[in-house]
């Protein structure tokens, strides 16, 4: 990939990871992760 | 940190890293989870988030819970997570801080010190068989050739002491490139079916789905949560169906895998790997080639955990950056660095970027 079109690419996927944390936050995903994160997961350890 | 060889630098990072993604130690001894505040951030590598030590979310785990949960359908944070990890390091995840992978690395350097004894008893057996099917001078020939094979098996990288802690390979974990390359793609099946597709479309009546990847195959549930919260509450065997069994018997295959072949689990089956491997083009951290200088070797081949060719841009995807065949390149034609994100000239990209060692960069010739 040349050097132009690399330093595009990271800033597009900079601009996408930082504009899709600050979407996930502000919809709220953050207290489902942690909803889920903080329970046992049953299905995770087999007994779901 | 300049006296520690490249091989400790890098365990020493592995280690740390496991260790603060599972920093609630005490939870082994109590058989509990932790269940603080911190759990909603995503730690980058594959670490079961009901392990008793975690101390953060599963990223894997929590893409699935977000596509199955009819609320959202999709998961903004947990994919920008990932995008953020994927650009600063890419697969250098899977090398420096994946507790999984260490964990493989581990019980791989187990088997590789300890393991002799179950071989030569495996290999005793074969021959015994040999020598019953093939009659007294058939199996006195017989005998010979498997301790050639075991003999010739263990030179491979022998001589560093950094090997025997998970390294070391034999001429057993090489299969056929193009079988093997095509069971390498088994990982990309699991992540859009497993991962993302069951989720949202395999749902209950009130639109539920599960994370399949995790209840039908990730072994990581099993090994870091499963073991120790039973060992502590053996009242739950009683929940105990046919999909603990199922999974039981994954760990079973997982652990012979994971002991024949070195990151068994990171080659074939790891969808976070899979999408790491997408941004193996853009990330900051980059294996570099410098075709001039190498030498045609093939060390770096040899020495691989990955068992790739780090020389071929077909296997950047698969590369894990763990940087082992930089440390052991005897022209220095490899180097394991991080790239500035914004200025790099397309001429050191196309030179120094795993390439072919056939074609250099012509403005340097």
């Amino acid at each position: 990939m040349a050097g132009r079109k690399l330093m595009c690419a990271r800033v597009a996927v900079g601009l996408f990871a930082v504009s899709f944390i600050a979407a996930g936050v502000w919809r709220g995903e953050t207290v489902s992760v942690l909803r889920k994160a903080v329970n046992v997961c049953l299905e995770c350890i087999g007994l779901g | 940190m300049g006296r520690f060889s490249a091989f400790t630098k890098r365990k020493l990072v592995q280690c740390t890293a496991a260790l603060l993604s599972n920093a609630n130690l005490r939870g082994f001894a109590t058989g509990r989870i932790y269940q603080g505040k911190a759990k909603w951030i995503c730690v980058p590598g594959l670490n079961c988030y009901s392990c008793p030590a975690a101390v953060g979310a599963c990223p894997l785990g929590a893409l699935q819970t977000m596509l199955a949960d009819p609320q959202y359908k999709m998961s903004f944070y947990v994919l920008g997570m990932l995008a953020a990890f994927g650009l600063v390091l890419g697969r250098a995840v899977c090398g420096w801080l994946c507790p999984f992978g260490l964990l493989q690395e581990l019980w791989r350097g187990l088997w590789v010190r300890w393991g002799k004894p179950v071989k030569r008893i495996w290999a005793g057996n074969r021959r015994a068989a040999e020598a019953g099917s093939m009659g007294v001078e058939g199996g006195h020939g017989a005998a010979v050739g498997p301790d050639k094979h075991e003999g010739a098996g263990d030179t491979t990288g022998s001589g560093n002491a950094g090997d025997m802690a998970g390294d070391r390979r034999t001429s057993g974990d090489r299969p056929a490139r193009g079988f093997e390359k095509r069971l390498r793609h088994i990982k990309y099946i699991f992540l859009g079916v497993f991962v993302v597709l069951m989720p949202l479309f395999a749902v209950d009546a009130f639109g539920f789905g599960a994370p399949y990847f995790c209840e039908l195959i990730c072994p990581a549930g099993m090994l870091e949560g499963a073991l120790p919260i039973l060992v502590k509450n053996p009242g739950l065997f009683r929940l105990a169906g046919w999909v603990f069994w199922l999974k039981a018997g994954i760990v079973v295959v997982f652990l012979a895998g994971a002991a024949m072949n070195t990151r068994f689990f990171c080659k074939y089956l790891c969808p976070l790997g899979a999408i790491y491997g997408l941004f193996h083009r853009i990330s900051l951290v980059q294996l570099r080639f410098d075709a001039v200088s190498c030498v045609g070797c093939g060390t770096c081949e040899k020495v691989c955990p990955m068992d790739i060719d780090p020389r071929k841009p077909e296997w950047r995807g698969e590369c894990i950056r763990c940087g082992k065949c930089a440390g052991r390149c005897p022209g220095g034609a490899l180097r394991l660095t991080p790239s500035h994100p914004l200025l790099e000239s397309s001429c050191e990209q196309n030179h120094h970027r795993i390439a072919p060692p056939t074609k250099p960069c012509a403005k340097l010739r």
